[in-house]
């Protein structure tokens, strides 16, 4: 019992779970047996609904441990509220090695950044189980602290 | 270490917990139980969107509701051709494919709090596949797959949800969204600080 490590079986994640599969995946009733837990205790040889069945939720379960985990990994990412801290050390840093340019060229590429991060959360299936609502209440603060930046930096040039 | 503080939805349950490890009471255990099956009452009426009007739900209790139903939109999305070919016909049926899908899911020993959450998202899942009309009239569907939820979570992982700080300490913290606006003014004092910094040197 641990808490999480990396996804579990990244590599099955790919598993083509969309697939139908090719014959009917459960005969009416059959998952209605008494106490149908595993495979093999119930299934008698040549009961291919039922060992389909019993696959079925064998990706349905990875499936499920696939989103926990991942959903669990990026919420122990570090968060918005984390990183005004961390900008300003690492700002601190550019500046005394670089000066006011090398900030402006770290600037740059993290707005170039930003824009393929952008992209990349607008691919669809990517971050689903975010709840409209959070990324909706961050959206404007993170907009407003942008425009402020820019501000401020076009202050700072003047 | 893992305190909890319960707070049901129907009454209010206070549970302190002094070790984590430590052996619980029987009552403890009940109100752990008794809470858990709350949290999944309140999701499984949520997927009905069946008003809540008794009292408001807890603070995990919403955000369980929120991060749950995102799963399980996802699930239903991704497995719609595996969802579409089950028959769940009764209770008995539910359970023993809930059951069977979650013993496969925690096999490998991991647990965590978003593996926690999928829990609650199936038993959302399983509870749209049972026939709207009653099984019996004196069967409420949802409370019955509260039940077996419950069931699952506390024997299989309830000292790890006290071990990792429980409902409100553990899972709230990690899941709850910070607001936006006290973000917003935090990074704005944090500006301030570093401009007049700057200013020093101009």
């Amino acid at each position: 019992m641990s808490e999480a490590k990396p996804v579990a079986r990244d590599p099955l994640m790919e598993t083509p779970l969309f697939e139908p599969p090719p014959g009917p995946l459960l005969a009416e009733g059959a998952l209605g047996v008494t106490q149908p837990l595993w495979a093999e205790d119930l299934s008698p040889p040549g009961d291919t609904n039922l060992m389909e069945c019993v696959e079925g939720s064998s990706l349905v379960a990875l499936r499920l441990a696939c989103i926990g985990d991942e959903m669990d990994l990026r919420l122990r990412s570090p968060r918005l509220a984390q990183l005004p801290g961390r900008a300003v050390h690492s700002l601190a840093i550019t500046y005394s090695q670089m000066g006011l340019w090398g900030v402006l060229g770290r600037l740059t590429l993290s707005l170039a950044s930003l824009r393929d991060n952008v992209w990349a959360c607008g691919r669809p299936a990517s971050r689903a189980w975010v709840s409209p609502r959070w990324t909706c209440r961050w959206l404007l603060p993170v907009l407003l602290l942008l425009l402020l930046l820019l501000g401020t930096l076009r202050l700072l040039l003047q | 270490m893992g305190h909890i503080l319960l707070s049901a939805t129907a009454g209010s349950l206070d549970l302190r917990e002094p070790a984590a490890g430590c052996c619980l009471p029987p009552r403890m255990i009940d109100l752990e139980f008794r809470y858990t099956q709350a949290l999944a009452q309140d999701y499984l009426l949520h997927v009905l969107q069946v008003p809540q009007c008794e009292t408001s739900p807890s603070k995990a209790s919403k955000v369980l509701q929120d991060m749950a139903l995102s799963v399980q939109e996802e699930v239903e999305r991704r497995l719609k051709p595996w969802l579409d070919r089950i028959d769940v016909e009764s209770i008995d049926t539910a359970k023993s494919i809930f059951n069977q899908v979650m013993e496969k899911e925690f096999e490998d020993g991991i647990i965590n709090w978003g593996r926690i959450v999928t829990i609650f998202a199936f038993g959302g899942v399983i509870l749209k596949k049972l026939p709207r009309e009653p099984i019996a009239p004196d069967v409420d569907t949802y409370k019955e797959i509260s039940y077996f939820v419950a069931e699952f979570i506390m024997s299989r992982m309830g000292g790890w949800i006290r071990q990792n700080g429980g409902w409100d300490n553990g899972f709230v913290r990690k899941f709850e969204p910070k607001s936006g606006w006290l973000t917003f003014v935090g990074v704005m004092g944090q500006l301030c600080e570093m401009l007049s910094l700057l200013k020093q040197f101009y």
